[in-house]
């Protein structure tokens, strides 16, 4: 897979997208496209456990939607990063930012 | 000692071959083959993001090495690379001094890539050339 794969659904109140594959400065428009879509209008939830590998190009636009998503007074949270995506998190130093729930069944 | 390289000609296979890559390096671990994506990805993104990567594309090349796994990144050099990479040296005892920040105007982050290159490998180093620019990154093991 070169570019990524964005689900939408929805369940207990929240539309979740389901991300797979790279997320880099080639896919990052579509992801936020999609994400703005969304945030900050609706509870989001963005599950990355199908992500290979991400750059700053994303984790930018995930950051930047927890802040209009707060912002608006709706939820947000990351499901169930890849081992990758967890990783590349951290590697902000900016891990409290994201809330993370282990999976689409802890959401309320 | 192992040494493995790969060539990347088309933007939208970077992470495909750098994927290749890391299945190749069979001698690193999973964390160690993560940052290396991770890394590798977020380079390569700011090359292009910032310059051109050039006919003769990227190249990506991985020495290992019981004690540290070297990765070297090449590309045709670029007059932005070389205020760079001078940048970069000037302030490399320094991570403040390009710490990550956010811009409300242009909604966006800016650093934020630097600072993952830092968290991810020991050691990062550019290098600008007169004809290929180098980006180096190590992890120790």
């Amino acid at each position: 897979m070169t570019g990524i794969s964005i689900q939408v659904s929805e369940e207990n109140g929240f539309t979740i997208l389901t991300i797979s594959g790279p997320i880099n400065s080639y896919t990052f428009t579509e992801l936020q496209e999609k994400i703005n879509k969304y945030a900050g209008k609706v509870n989001l939830a963005i599950h990355l456990g199908g992500v290979t590998t991400m750059t700053s190009a994303g984790i930018g636009v995930i950051l930047a939607a927890i802040e209009d998503t707060e912002a608006a007074g709706k939820k947000i949270f990351i499901i169930a990063p890849s081992e990758i995506a967890r990783l590349a998190m951290e590697s902000t130093g900016f891990m409290d930012s994201f809330p993370i729930l282990n999976s689409i069944k802890e959401l309320q | 000692m192992k040494k493995i390289a790969i060539r990347i000609i088309k933007l939208h296979n970077v992470s495909k071959r750098l994927e290749l890559l890391c299945k190749k390096a069979v001698f690193c671990n999973e964390n160690e083959r993560n940052k290396i994506l991770i890394t590798a990805s977020e380079l390569i993104d700011n090359l292009i993001t910032h310059g051109e990567i050039g006919v003769l594309g990227v190249i990506v090349t991985l020495r290992i090495e019981k004690h540290r796994i070297t990765c070297g990144i090449y590309v045709e050099t670029h007059n932005a690379f070389a205020e760079f990479s001078k940048r970069m040296e000037t302030c490399k005892d320094n991570p403040d001094a390009h710490k990550p920040w956010y811009d409300i105007k242009e909604h966006r982050w800016h650093g934020l890539g630097l600072r993952m290159c830092e968290n991810l490998a020991d050691r990062v180093r550019y290098r600008a050339g007169k004809k290929l620019d180098r980006i180096y990154f190590e992890i120790f093991r």
